[in-house]
């Protein structure tokens, strides 16, 4: 048996910690596991479980930001919340509660950051502006909020986007939860042993981050040999979705309807 | 030492820990084991405090541990240092350009002048075998060189209690061996062991109690390690064996 | 630095998507040639890596963090084009996946994020590392290069920002989308983009090619030797561009002359008078005075100075060059 050195034998003075600035460590903390949380979460799961084919949820969500961005006048910023909150009133209460939080940020944010232009005289269009800034965060909140990630995958590869760089995003997204993972452990390891201070913290966390990067290329080495074993030729075929259905057919009139109401209130004249 | 009582863990999709009560007196060395996620590892954290959020008690030495106090940066600091975890995955735990940094990183943190770091950093090279490692960048080190550094950066701050994950995953029988006589020398030296484990072939006489955990993360039995390792029939109906 | 939607009208998201698709096609097309096989499962797991990069919150002194992007990291890593792709990628998953960042705006913030920020601090870094001979010298390249290209990358975020009350206005004059000027939005996005955020890049980016260099320096992208072609187009595009300046109306803050101070407002009022030190104070007569010539449109005088500026700078610095090497001259390079 090894003979341990004197100084591992248990001690008898307590530690004092040598004090030190700022919780970025926590801040990284809280912030990858916000990200994992919000990947693992499954708005597809039950009832929810793609309300929707991903493709027209897509494409309706850019309309309605193109639109609202590019209106005029408040009648169709109204006409374009009616149908976001007629959307979003259709989802369950926790995505709701997630969406809604999102928005409320982004309010915060939008109105300090744009506020300020009533000082300078040029405050008239903010209130429109801030309206459709949130209408842009509402509309894309709702998409990745009640749309699982690979069904928006899957929505990518059904609008005719190469099946490659569908396969990049799928791989992304993947891979943003497995390094994300593994980059939460490193943390942790990081805060474990971060118990005084630290004269080097840019160091140590380029030192997690150059870990990180060595893993993934080791990774993509790994997932690319493996592809080649299970004879990857460059194609990636999606399995083809279901039909479309009434759901599909509802919110292809709405959109008929909010292009209508850009029509005829949305245009400068 | 360590005291929990109805200990609860959720994490947002899956409660893991449930009703857990444990008590662990200093220079203990006791054996969680369980079937797949039992909640293991988790509750290796959940003592370690990376899992704030639990409902129930925890006291480290008589002093309670709560989410308050491991906000507090001091006091968490102060606990880390008495409590160490060697992760599951070793990668996890190595972030240094040298072996020799990795090891200096918790003391050199500690306000330790340069002779005192070298002087642990020595010994501890010495007592794991990786003297001719010292220069090596510790991502290019074998799965075994890379544990015993992790291992080594965690004792180099001398906690009080260590929590190993899996100690034994991935090594050679070689070095599963020198893993085990090493922490049978650090339980003999006074340290509290909570280890992790489902390498019983090699874990035999190391530990004396053995608390194993449900499928649903509950306490199922709590008592000495050769009797709960003897029962057969209980460890097949955890779906342990 | 993430442009969200509804602060740069549809115009100029159109024109800025339109202006990444050559980037786009470049980079496939470098791509393709310089990693033929493993680019997919690299552009993927980099897009991941990129992604989680900008999540981490970065210590700066004074406790604070600050936010890096690593586009000139990633550059240096996997090479420009890679980088280019695999940061497009992470800002579509933020945009898709998590709502952070604008689908209108994703082509600009492609163009600040994936394409000026890589491309120019891949550049920058280069040619610095093709003229020092120390892993110091490198280093300090490196940093310079990061610094430079965030806060060109800010700038061109902010310039975006300010041109929109010029391009697009109600029938009342009010802008429609964002309302501040260029000399508002330009001290907006650098001061931050100069401070924390520049030296956050600066110093992670630093750090983490460090650490890789060390622990396995085969990772790193090798590219060719930089050319100085390129670095003579940037500046010939940005000597063409000079004339910027004049679409805005009178001064930037700060550079009044003694003829405009006095209409100057502040605070709803005009000055109304000229301080006795303007007036009376020293006065130079430049020869291209507010970078104009009498009689020449002063289009044509700011791209005249800015040529005459160029070549006056290169002039200076390669007579230096050419004292500091004991009088000698290196032999002509093509293309240097």
């Amino acid at each position: 048996m090894e003979t341990v050195p004197e100084w591992l034998l248990p001690e008898r003075e307590p530690y004092a910690p040598r004090p030190d600035k700022g919780r970025y460590l926590e801040k990284n903390v809280l912030s990858i596991l916000g990200t994992l949380a919000a990947l693992r979460e499954k708005p597809g799961a039950g009832r929810d479980r793609e309300l929707l084919r991903p493709e027209l949820a897509l494409i309706s969500t850019f309309l309605a930001v193109l639109l609202v961005s590019l209106s005029r006048g408040w009648f169709f910023l109204e006409t374009a919340s009616a149908f976001e909150f007629g959307c979003l009133c259709l989802l369950r209460g926790g995505i709701i509660a997630r969406v809604l939080k999102k928005v409320l940020a982004a309010g915060v944010f939008t109105i300090a950051i744009f506020a300020p232009a009533f000082l300078i005289g040029r405050g008239g269009g903010v209130p429109a502006l801030c309206c459709k800034v949130l209408l842009a965060v509402l509309a894309m909140a709702i998409f990745s909020a009640a749309t699982p990630w690979h069904s928006i995958t899957a929505a990518m590869a059904s609008l005719r986007i190469p099946g490659t760089l569908v396969m990049i995003l799928d791989m992304t997204i993947k891979y943003i939860s497995l390094l994300g993972g593994l980059l939460l452990d490193m943390l942790c390891a990081l805060k474990l042993r971060s118990v005084g201070r630290d004269d080097r913290k840019v160091s140590s966390l380029g030192g997690l981050a150059g870990t990180l990067f060595l893993k993934s290329k080791d990774a993509a080495e790994t997932q690319f040999r493996a592809m080649e074993c299970r004879c990857y030729s460059g194609n990636y075929i999606m399995k083809p979705r279901s039909s479309y259905g009434w759901r599909e057919a509802a919110l292809a009139a709405a959109d008929i309807a909010l292009l209508g109401a850009f029509a005829a209130f949305g245009i400068a004249r | 030492m360590i005291e929990l009582s109805d200990v609860s863990f959720s994490y947002p999709e899956a409660t893991v820990l449930r009703g857990v009560d444990l008590h662990i007196a200093e220079g203990d060395s006791v054996a969680i084991i369980g079937p797949n996620g039992s909640g293991k590892s988790t509750l290796l954290r959940l003592l370690c405090g990376l899992a704030p959020k639990f409902s129930g008690r925890y006291r480290f030495d008589g002093e309670e541990l709560n989410a308050a106090r491991l906000a507090d940066a001091r006091s968490a600091k102060a606990f880390h240092r008495r409590m160490g975890l060697l992760f599951q995955d070793s990668d996890a735990q190595l972030f240094c350009g040298s072996v020799y940094d990795e090891i200096a990183f918790g003391p050199r943190q500690m306000g330790l002048c340069e002779a005192e770091v070298a002087g642990r950093v020595g010994d501890l090279l010495g007592l794991f075998g990786l003297e001719r490692l010292e220069s090596r960048v510790p991502y290019h080190l074998s799965g075994g060189e890379k544990r015993k550094v992790a291992l080594a950066s965690v004792l180099a701050l001398n906690p009080d209690a260590i929590c190993l994950d899996e100690p034994m995953g991935g090594l050679d029988p070689k070095t599963k061996h020198a893993m085990r006589k090493l922490i049978k020398s650090l339980n003999a030296s006074g340290k509290t062991i909570v280890c992790a484990t489902h390498d019983f072939e090699y874990v035999d006489g190391l530990f004396r109690r053995a608390v194993v955990l449900s499928q649903e993360g509950r306490v199922a039995r709590d008592g000495p390690y050769p009797e709960v390792l003897a029962d057969r029939e209980f460890l097949m109906a955890m779906n342990i064996v | 630095m993430h442009i969200p939607d509804n602060c740069l009208s549809p115009a100029t998201c159109a024109v800025m998507a339109i202006a990444m698709v050559p980037a786009w096609t470049v980079s496939v097309q470098k791509v393709s040639k310089d990693l033929p096989k493993e680019k997919v499962p690299l552009l993927g797991i980099g897009a991941a890596f990129s992604f989680l990069l900008m999540m981490l919150n970065v210590p700066v002194p004074g406790g604070t963090t600050a936010h890096a992007v690593g586009g000139t990291l990633l550059a240096v890593l996997l090479g420009p084009s890679a980088a280019c792709l695999a940061i497009s990628t992470a800002l579509l998953i933020q945009a898709l996946v998590f709502g952070d960042g604008g689908i209108l705006s994703f082509g600009a913030n492609c163009f600040n994020m994936a394409f000026v920020l890589p491309c120019l601090g891949y550049f920058i870094y280069k040619f610095a590392k093709d003229r020092v001979k120390t892993k110091r010298g490198e280093y300090i390249g490196l940093a310079i290069a990061s610094y430079l290209a965030i806060n060109f990358a800010a700038l061109c975020d902010a310039i975006e920002f300010g041109l929109q009350p010029l391009l697009a206005r109600d029938a009342a004059g009010l802008p429609l989308f964002c309302p501040y000027p260029l000399a508002i939005s330009i001290p907006a996005m650098l001061i931050p983009h100069l401070t924390l955020a520049g030296l956050a890049e600066a110093a992670f980016t630093v750090a983490i090619v460090a650490f890789v260099t060390r622990a396995s320096p085969g990772a790193i992208y090798v590219g060719s030797p930089a050319k100085t072609k390129p670095l003579y187009a940037l500046i010939v595009a940005l000597v063409a561009a000079s004339p910027l300046g004049l679409i805005a109306a009178g001064s930037a803050w700060g550079e009044w002359g003694p003829d405009e101070i006095k209409d100057v407002v502040n605070g709803g009022k005009a000055l109304g008078f000229v301080p006795a030190g303007m007036e009376k104070g020293f006065h130079y007569a430049a020869p291209m005075q507010d970078y104009g010539l009498k009689g020449v449109p002063e289009i044509a005088g700011y791209i005249m100075s800015a040529i005459l500026g160029v070549a006056v700078f290169i002039i200076v610095y390669k007579l230096l060059s050419f004292l500091r090497k004991g009088g000698k001259d290196d032999g002509v390079k093509a293309g240097a």
